[in-house]
């Protein structure tokens, strides 16, 4: 077989809100999924669409949470900048005065600096941003 | 609408993009609808009547619009509330 070997995949065409960016809501529209042949690139069995991963952030004292990409990110540092973008708070502000919490699959919530961010990626559920005054009493 | 107790219905299905959803929201309120990504790149004026659209979703926490593709806003979102800016300033 020649090297263009097809195979049948499902594919999201590029103008569909799982396949590109969320940038411009002009460009995102909800479209049905259409069988299409992919043709096979070398060293590759199979094509794969992005993965995404949105977890639910919430900052205290802050009444809106917001949802972020965490497969956008590759370290602590762009995350904690772009939450801090997405809560309008100044960076020395943010890094002084809020820590970042992360909810594993068994529910408990841990401070995200303990683990390595592989480990956190692998494990967030939902994040939340605390206060560094505030107290977090165990029940 | 934060501020006014009457609620309204929309169909979101019939719009096929954030920007259509936009403006069904504004003509249904009037007011206007802040769309920043980021918080700080928005400047209210004094008095200004301004909003930003957020949804509750499954857990029942208020999320704001847009942070998703539509089509996943669209399977999780339970209920619409178009929030005053201040709401989402710190307390």
């Amino acid at each position: 077989m020649d090297k263009w070997d097809l195979e049948l995949g499902l594919a999201l065409p590029s103008n569909s809100p799982c396949a590109g960016s969320n940038d411009d809501m002009e460009e995102e529209e909800v479209t049905h999924p259409t069988l299409c042949l992919l043709p096979l690139t070398p060293g590759h069995s199979w094509r794969k669409k992005r993965h995404r991963m949105y977890v639910k952030v919430k900052m205290e004292g802050v009444g809106i949470a917001r949802k972020v990409d965490l497969t956008m990110h590759h370290s602590f540092h762009t995350l904690n900048h772009a939450l801090l973008h997405m809560f309008g708070k100044p960076p020395h502000q943010f890094s002084n005065s809020y820590r970042l919490l992360f909810q594993d699959q068994q529910g408990h919530w841990l401070l995200a600096k303990d683990v390595p961010w592989r480990t956190f990626l692998n494990s967030a559920q939902r994040l939340k941003l605390l206060r560094t005054t505030t107290t977090i009493v165990r029940n | 609408m934060e501020g006014i107790p009457i609620g309204r219905k929309l169909n979101i299905l019939v719009h096929r993009n954030y920007r259509e959803l936009v403006k069904t929201w504004k003509h249904m309120f009037n007011t206007t609808i802040l769309w920043s990504r980021e918080m700080d790149e928005i400047v209210v004026q004094p008095g200004e009547r301004c909003h930003v659209l957020t949804y509750e979703d499954e857990e029942g926490d208020l999320v704001i619009v847009r942070d998703v593709p539509l089509e996943m806003f669209v399977s999780t979102v339970k209920r619409l509330k178009i929030t005053r800016v201040a709401t989402f300033t710190t307390s």
